[in-house]
């Protein structure tokens, strides 16, 4: 990974005309600090990165007993499994608890069952509620990031792993940073998304073509990248 | 496989486009060419992952490692699509399938379970093996698709497939009028069709769906 956001800013400079040689430069559309382009870049990284999910991690925090909410980190963009010390949890949702399982919110066993539905954002809950605690990680939690070990299962440990989209924990861009997460062949359909944007705003840059268009590449790009994690990753 | 310079590359892209050399050439620093040469890169980049025609085949840094289950994908690939241990291919399995049907499968080593036999893709940058060797030292070998290196100068060079040239042409035939506009960007649509034809022919991705743009384009552009 080596494409910083200047790469992408150079390109969307290109298409609209605007001045590029060295840093930013007032032009008729991006304003002297360039805060328009950074807004949308932050803006379609993170669509790009929740729709296509091609790259993801893994995030181990440690279970407590009676505890059965537990914190997504910032930077997982949604769990799409979830594991107890490496056996796969089932995923559930209220609706099926409450039918087979009345009395779920009182029971306490070793979760066999996940869900997300009913909950604040970034939580999952486990059933039964876990009667033991898992090995503790070192760390302060705090409200967005729990306490916890990346791209681990510590099967022993007999914690909660969950799996899913890697995402960025903070949406602040510069122009010098470096793309994250994201191959360096991946980042160029994001400047189509930034320029669907420009293209539908409403002023001079208003152009229904070409939002269209690069609307419909940034698509493209979108179902690329989902074809391929349907073939590698049978998704 | 024929060899192509950027600096072959770059003239045949302004073939496409009546040889504008003052509109569509652009200075930044030392580079006269600068975003043709980028347009060129971004063809040859959606070629690539459209049909993985750069792969590479990297052996792990490090071999395995004893008792460990989670490995990172090596640079440069950046798809990995086939890994083999020890000169023997390995299976391909989702991680909700095995975990669905073996349940104890992060913690099954080759002492209780037998010889490696699965890869296990977590994303594209992570792969867990199946069962963890519990001895380490073995050969990991991933094949996958690669990035392409950027071309820069104009002496530098990359190998093509021949169906691959005039995708190439036809992606800047109608990439490089996206910053005119109006009529001239939209007759570029009969290049921008024949180049999502081709590559949808091309891909090696199946379900992979193409957008349904140039209609749209002419319609506006009639309309307005």
């Amino acid at each position: 990974m080596s494409t910083q956001v200047q790469d992408v800013y150079n390109t969307c400079c290109n298409v609209l005309l605007e001045p590029y040689l060295s840093g930013v430069a007032a032009g008729l559309t991006l304003t002297s600090n360039s805060s328009v382009f950074l807004d949308y870049f932050a803006s379609v990284f993170q669509d790009f990165l929740g729709r296509t999910r091609l790259v993801k991690a893994l995030f181990t925090q440690p279970v407590q007993a009676g505890v059965v909410d537990y914190a997504v980190p910032n930077d997982l963009i949604q769990p799409e499994e979830c594991f107890l010390g490496g056996t796969r949890l089932e995923a559930t949702a209220l609706d099926d608890l409450d039918t087979y399982d009345p009395g779920w919110e009182t029971e306490q066993d070793i979760p066999t069952h996940w869900r997300q539905d009913g909950l604040p954002i970034k939580t999952v809950s486990l059933s039964p509620i876990p009667n033991y605690n898992g090995t503790t990680y070192s760390g302060v939690p705090t409200a967005t990031q729990p306490v916890g070990v990346y791209n681990q299962f510590n099967p022993t440990d007999n914690n909660l792993t969950m799996l899913g989209g890697q995402g960025v924990a903070s949406n602040t861009w510069t122009l010098g940073q470096v793309i994250p997460v994201l191959p360096d062949s991946f980042t160029l359909y994001l400047a189509y998304g930034i320029l669907e944007r420009f293209f539908s705003e409403d002023g001079e840059n208003k152009d229904v073509a070409r939002a269209q268009y690069c609307g419909q590449r940034y698509l493209e790009g979108i179902n690329l990248l989902r074809a391929i994690a349907e073939e590698i990753l049978e998704e | 496989m024929p060899t192509f310079s950027l600096a072959t590359l770059r003239q045949m892209a302004l073939d496409r486009v009546d040889n504008n050399t003052q509109f569509y050439t652009y200075a930044l620093g030392a580079n006269a060419y600068f975003d043709i040469d980028a347009v060129i890169n971004e063809a040859i980049r959606i070629a690539n992952l459209f049909t993985g025609f750069i792969q590479a085949s990297v052996n792990l840094p490090g071999f395995t490692q004893a008792t460990t289950l989670i490995y990172s994908t090596p640079a440069p690939i950046i798809i990995p699509v086939r890994v083999s241990y020890n000169g023997v291919f390995l299976d391909r399995t989702p991680v909700a399938r095995l975990a669905q049907y073996n349940p104890a499968w992060a913690t099954e080593t080759t002492a209780s379970y037998g010889p490696v036999q699965e890869w296990v893709p977590l994303g594209i940058t992570l792969f867990a093996l199946h069962p963890i060797d519990s001895v380490g030292g073995a050969n990991l070998n991933v094949i996958g698709v690669q990035e392409p290196t950027p071309l820069v100068n104009a002496n530098d060079v990359i190998n093509l497939p021949d169906e691959f040239v005039p995708l190439i042409t036809e992606y800047c035939a109608h990439r490089l009028p996206l910053k005119e506009g109006g009529s001239i960007f939209a007759q570029g649509a009969q290049a921008f069709r024949s180049w999502s034809r081709k590559m949808k022919t091309l891909s090696r991705w199946e379900g992979v769906k193409m957008p349904l743009l140039e209609t749209k384009i002419r319609q506006i552009v009639k309309v307005a």
